[in-house]
């Protein structure tokens, strides 16, 4: 089977897993204590190419594509929108991660996959070590955001979430646009010349697929349901991220509408830390090396919060 | 547009140029003058069943909003501002004018809505009588945004983005977008309230990309200059002095409509009110409800002399 993407990712190996009926794509390199990195929307593990490398001289580097995502499969919907939502997502990244050996692991996600990994450390407190969140607010948090101009940029949060076929029908008409869309509108040049054009033309391929654009709509359906009723849950009972935690957001991100993001984030983390890197909403494209001389410091710090 | 079904027959249609603007009407009936404005994403076309009846008691003038329908807007570079509420506002105080009203009542649904509680607060001297259908101020409606109604005003953030974008989207299928609002803001959440005939109108407008641009171009103005006037009117204490009666179709989940009147009493402390038991397009789908309640409504509030 023919691994596009591999040549932006050398010394890493692809591997197709399964859990239950689900594929999932995992690129693996590297050595040390493993790390799980997440992708967002509209892209896949591959938006990691330019830190991987760095990353996996001090981890066990595992990059997956969410399900829906990438070279992952799209399992068939349900009414409820449960098969994508992060709850689900997580469990897909324990059970490959419990496959590969590592009960207890280092996690960073950005957008999307930032969402299920905060999910997977809400659920499965003993399986993360560290944890990384890149230009988020929590799902229930941004539903909540009494802010215009953060409403307006998220949009797609309303547009992706309506009933079916509306958004895949008009996204199917010209997924290279849609896809091209975040990079022009969110990132800080304002331009898709910041993504590398071979990642680029991976993403537009994804999504060229219908059974992933339906996939990814699912993902957000399930965003404006299920994951806001898991967070509403976990926030009513209290229910708090035990791990070591560091949010950076983009100077340009998604957050920098809000006030004062890291407060949101602290009534969520026991352990919180956090800064602003210089960049829009794409950290891990457009500026990596300011992410790696956050995040690395953070990664390998010993943990003194847990036994 | 001559091949269009004729939704008012017996009416006159008349273009009026005011600042800006090219304004398309249809005009008839007899007695006091009523204004009909329509909303998203339709035309003129929506008053055809609720037409006949009104106009016995009152003179009709149904236009099309500026950028909907056959109205257009003249300045090639016009920009967002130029689809502001109160601009829109005073196209129709023109057009009244000209028609030598210097007073008339409005009956108004959505976009139009938003037009006609804005001429309401802008030009006080000229309105006898206002009906609102299925709407709160613009102010009141992004205040009420909130994670129950998000999804379902989806459209509020979505065609207020930069353009190109809405159009892009929407213009990869203009008419599958069109039937889908319409279906989806209905009771029945089907397209079964629509006469095939305003269904024609209603395509042909959105079939053309200038319109789709305009509509856009409407909810930019939607989510910048209305939003700022009405916090300027709230602000000054501004009320609506007119009769106001305001209708909501009683089968709609979204946030505002479950208390609508108490939204509006800060603007209009003589607003009455109730639910009309249908969906969003009131005077489509449920026409007779909703003419035994603006009938007398404006019975009472338009009578001459």
């Amino acid at each position: 089977m023919i691994d596009p993407g591999a040549e932006l990712f050398p010394g890493f190996v692809g591997r197709r897993m399964h859990v239950e009926d689900v594929e999932i794509f995992v690129r693996i390199g590297g050595e040390g204590p493993a790390l799980l990195l997440l992708h967002g929307y509209p892209q896949s593990h591959v938006m990691w190419h330019r830190v991987a490398a760095e990353f996996a001289s001090r981890f066990t580097v595992v990059a997956a594509d969410l399900r829906g995502y990438g070279q992952s499969s799209c399992p068939p919907t349900d009414m409820a929108h449960r098969t994508y939502s992060k709850r689900v997502m997580a469990a897909d990244m324990i059970s490959i991660m419990h496959q590969l050996g590592q009960v207890r692991f280092s996690l960073m996600g950005h957008d999307r996959g930032a969402r299920v990994a905060y999910r997977l450390a809400l659920d499965h407190p003993d399986a993360v070590e560290r944890l990384v969140l890149l230009d988020i607010i929590s799902t229930y948090d941004q539903w909540h955001a009494d802010n215009q101009k953060s409403r307006l940029r998220m949009f797609h949060w309303g547009f992706l979430a309506q009933p079916a076929p509306l958004p895949e029908s008009l996204i199917r008409r010209s997924p290279v646009d849609w896809v091209d869309g975040p990079f022009r509108r969110a990132t800080k040049a304002k331009s898709i010349d910041v993504i590398d054009p071979r990642a680029l033309a991976l993403y537009r391929e994804a999504f060229k697929d219908s059974d992933h654009v339906h996939a990814t709509c699912e993902d957000y359906r399930a965003g404006a349901t299920c994951d806001l009723a898991d967070d509403v849950a976990d926030l009513n009972a209290g229910h708090q991220i035990e791990c070591p935690t560091l949010f950076l957001w983009g100077t340009h991100g998604t957050p920098s509408d809000i006030d004062d993001p890291m407060a949101l984030w602290r009534r969520w983390c026991r352990h919180l830390e956090g800064a602003t890197v210089d960049s829009g909403h794409f950290i891990a494209e457009e500026n990596p090396a300011a992410l790696l001389a956050q995040a690395l410091p953070f990664l390998l710090a010993t943990s003194d919060v847990h036994p | 547009m001559t091949s269009l079904p004729e939704l008012y027959p017996g009416f006159e249609r008349r273009v009026f140029a005011v600042d800006g603007a090219r304004i398309h009407t249809r005009i008839g009936g007899s007695g006091p003058p009523l204004l009909l404005l329509h909303g998203y994403p339709q035309t003129h076309a929506c008053w055809h069943k609720v037409a006949p009846e009104l106009a016995r008691r009152h003179t009709l003038i149904i236009p099309d909003l500026r950028g909907y329908g056959d109205s257009t807007v003249v300045a090639a570079d016009a920009g967002t501002d130029a689809y502001a509420k109160r601009v829109m506002a005073r196209d129709f105080v023109a057009v009244m004018q000209a028609l030598g009203h210097e007073r008339f009542g409005i009956l108004c649904h959505d976009r139009g809505g938003r037009v006609g509680y804005r001429l309401a607060l802008d030009h006080p001297d000229r309105v006898r009588s206002l009906v609102t259908l299925d709407i709160v101020t613009t102010l009141d409606a992004w205040d009420d945004i909130a994670v129950d109604n998000a999804v379902g005003r989806f459209h509020w953030m979505f065609l207020a983005r930069p353009a190109p974008f809405p159009e892009t989207m929407i213009g990869h299928d203009r008419m599958f977008f069109l039937d889908y609002l319409l279906s989806q803001w209905t009771g029945t959440k089907d397209l079964s309230a629509f006469d095939p005939g305003a269904l024609a109108h209603y395509r042909a407008a959105f079939s053309r990309p200038e319109v789709v641009h305009a509509t856009c171009e409407d909810y930019r103005a939607g989510a910048t200059i209305d939003p700022r006037i009405d916090a300027e009117d709230r602000a000054a204490g501004r009320k609506i002095e007119a009769p106001m009666l305001a209708l909501w179709g009683g089968t709609r989940k979204h946030g505002f409509v479950n208390r609508p009147l108490d939204t509006w009493r800060p603007w209009c402390p003589h607003v009455r009110g109730e639910p009309v038991e249908c969906g969003h397009f009131l005077p489509e789908e449920a026409p007779d409800a909703t003419l035994a309640l603006v009938m007398p409504f404006l019975a009472e509030t338009l009578r001459t002399g």
